[in-house]
């Protein structure tokens, strides 16, 4: 089974940081309220202390475990992938079950190298089964293996 | 006129009343829900800035709005500010709806929504047509009708219709909490605008019928606490009662060579044509009363779904098991199996944790305000016993390349999965599962929904390998049989 590529992890790592700034300016809010109102018992910047310290250790854990529990494997007859920390999660996609595929990639990724196939299925709850972190030239190998598998075996 | 010009048609005049009827209620709604007079007066505002804004819009809407159907395709222009010019081929149409809600039926027109096999949704809808528009759209669209009416069953084909009798029974296993909700949401918004009085009412009603008022507040509590429950079983009764019997209507469905036939509803009339590659798998439905006299529902899980029906459309709302079996298995073959695995018996262990957890942290965080929440301590063996029943109702079988899953202690439910429908296989395991060496199955099939789908949960981590790769095998092998 192959492995993410490396560069993946850091990809993770900015997305992560930039996710939890999304709430900072609550967390801002709240410390500048508490600082203002009188009988408040709780220490300045409290809530911006917790969430900086959150972020830091949820980016310094998770993308490493994400990027070490990531396998992949295009076999003959179908995708499969296995992934997950916490929820450990095991898929196979049968090739001729797939609709369309996407090769995406982001500002981010984009300067890394790395972007994400995208394989979408007529099931609704499985649907997109997305490989992230891709060398680019994989990513677009993996896309053309798939699809010229599709274009074989239509019916 | 120009040529192409006048063969566009537009929707029916009566589109206005609709939008004027809606705009009605919007701000009846909004008025009588303010209860302070300023608020009052700012919705008011607001139904005068909609009326000004939203008027026109809803004219140029109108104006915009043109089709035109020919036998080989349906042609729609729409779009105030996004223009938008849309062809539907005939040979793509999967399926012709015509629903007449109340007011349509008091109006004179119908919907039509044409589904295609590529989305999920209608992917045209003609909101307001004449009825006789609708069946002439219908039917230039090359999608049979049926033919003819419940009552003179000529047909050869297999159907099955509800009879009144039957469904004022099939009503009667009916709840719905849901509409009980609705309702007592209703009730006191009336409150608020002081056009009812529950709490008078109520004690009137207690004091009157259940128990004499004393003293003891203990005796009191228990029995105000019984008296609610007691009402909101009865209500949640006949409103279910209501529902079924309003949405159930004179069901009929026709097994026809092509595709399923099927016609029903009180005040929303619908009828449509189903194709059977469409079915993707079963559900029949029951509960422990119904099962004890032998009643059962099937639903078909198809693709190109109504949002309204979540995926899951009635194939025979109420039925005997032998009805069941034998009707279901005309549209997709299966056998039943006789005999199901339990999943593992491990599963009672981390359901009972779960449940513990749960409910030992609310307890705990309540207590902190309302000392009595310990009482919810009782709830404890009340979850383990939940968590054994919910093992002993849980089972699975895989049998002439269909997967049948037994699920659910209350709503209990059986699905059927034909291995050849399924989309992709996922084996999950979280944190806990992994201690205890167990794993979920999940299939997914097409147009499966988010919450709805099958899924075996806490099988041994062995046998639900050999499960998967199993499954995996027959699915793949189906492909060189054909």
């Amino acid at each position: 089974m192959k492995v993410l590529d490396p560069a993946v992890k850091s990809v993770w790592t900015i997305k992560s940081v930039l996710r939890w700034c999304i709430l900072l300016p609550f967390s801002a809010t709240a410390d500048v309220a508490l600082f203002f109102s009188d009988n408040s018992t709780f220490l300045p910047g409290l809530w911006t202390g917790l969430l900086i310290i959150t972020c830091l250790v949820w980016t310094l854990i998770v993308p490493k475990l994400r990027y070490k529990y990531w396998r992949y494997e295009l076999r003959e007859e179908d995708l499969y992938a296995i992934r997950g920390i916490w929820n450990r999660v095991q898929t196979i996609v049968p090739l001729r079950r797939v609709q369309h595929l996407d090769v995406a990639q982001d500002l981010i990724e984009g300067n890394y190298d790395v972007a994400r196939l995208v394989v979408h299925t007529a099931g609704t709850r499985s649907t997109d089964v997305v490989i992230p972190g891709l060398p680019y030239e994989e990513a677009v190998h993996l896309r053309d293996t798939v699809r010229d598998f599709v274009a074989e075996h239509m019916d | 006129m120009q040529e192409p010009a006048a063969e566009f048609r537009r929707l029916h005049l009566l589109t206005f009343v609709h939008y004027v009827f809606l705009a009605i209620v919007g701000f009846v709604i909004a008025w009588t829900t303010s209860p302070e007079s300023g608020i009052q007066r700012s919705s008011l505002l607001f139904s005068v800035i909609y009326v000004v804004v939203m008027g026109p819009i809803s004219l140029a809407k109108y104006l915009r709005f043109r089709y035109y159907v020919t036998s080989e395709e349906l042609v729609m222009h729409y779009g105030v500010f996004k223009r938008v010019r849309r062809n539907i081929p005939a040979d793509r149409v999967q399926n012709v709806a015509i629903e007449r809600n109340f007011l349509a039926r008091i109006l004179g027109t119908a919907a039509v929504k044409i589904e295609t096999a590529g989305t999920a949704q209608a992917e045209g809808v003609l909101s307001f047509v004449s009825v006789r528009e609708a069946n002439r759209i219908r039917n230039l669209l090359h999608t049979a009708n049926i033919t003819h009416t419940p009552e003179e069953n000529t047909s050869s084909f297999p159907s099955f219709h509800l009879t009144l009798p039957r469904l004022l029974i099939s009503s009667v296993y009916q709840f719905s909490l849901g509409l009980f909700a609705v309702l007592v949401g209703v009730l006191q918004q009336l409150e608020l605008i002081g056009l009812t009085d529950i709490e008078g009412a109520t004690e009137r009603i207690l004091e009157e019928y259940l128990f004499e008022v004393t003293d003891s507040l203990p005796y009191m509590v228990t029995m105000l606490i019984i008296a609610v429950i007691l009402m909101m079983i009865v209500l949640s009764w006949v409103l279910g009662f209501v529902q079924n019997f309003i949405r159930y209507y004179n069901f009929y469905i026709e097994l026809g060579p092509e595709k399923i036939h099927r016609k029903y509803g009180l005040i929303t009339l619908r009828e449509g044509a189903l194709p059977y590659k469409r079915v993707q798998s079963f559900l029949i439905r029951s509960n422990p009363l119904m099962r004890l006299h032998d009643w059962y529902r099937i639903e078909m899980q198809t693709l190109g779904l109504e949002s309204g029906e979540r995926g899951f459309q009635p194939a025979v709302p109420f039925a005997k098991w032998a009805e069941i079996v034998a009707l279901g298995s005309k549209i997709r073959p299966f056998t039943v199996p006789e005999a199901y695995t339990r999943v593992s018996r491990r599963t009672i262990r981390r359901r009972c944790l779960r449940y513990t957890l749960f409910i030992s942290a609310s307890v705990a965080a309540l207590y902190l305000w309302w000392p009595y929440a310990v009482w919810g301590l009782t709830l404890l063996p009340i979850s383990w016993g939940i968590a054994w029943l919910q093992y002993l109702c849980h089972s699975w079988s895989f049998h002439d390349g269909n997967l049948f899953i037994r699920r659910r202690i209350f709503s209990q439910q059986l699905w059927v999965v034909p291995v050849e429908r399924l989309q992709a296989f996922e084996i999950n395991a979280t944190f806990f599962q992994r201690r205890l060496d167990l794993c979920t199955l999940r299939v997914d099939t097409a147009g499966a929904g988010v919450l709805r789908h099958p899924k075996i949960v806490d099988m041994r981590r062995d046998d639900a390998e050999i499960l998967f790769t199993k499954l995996y095998d027959v699915f793949q092998g189906h492909r060189e049989q054909e």
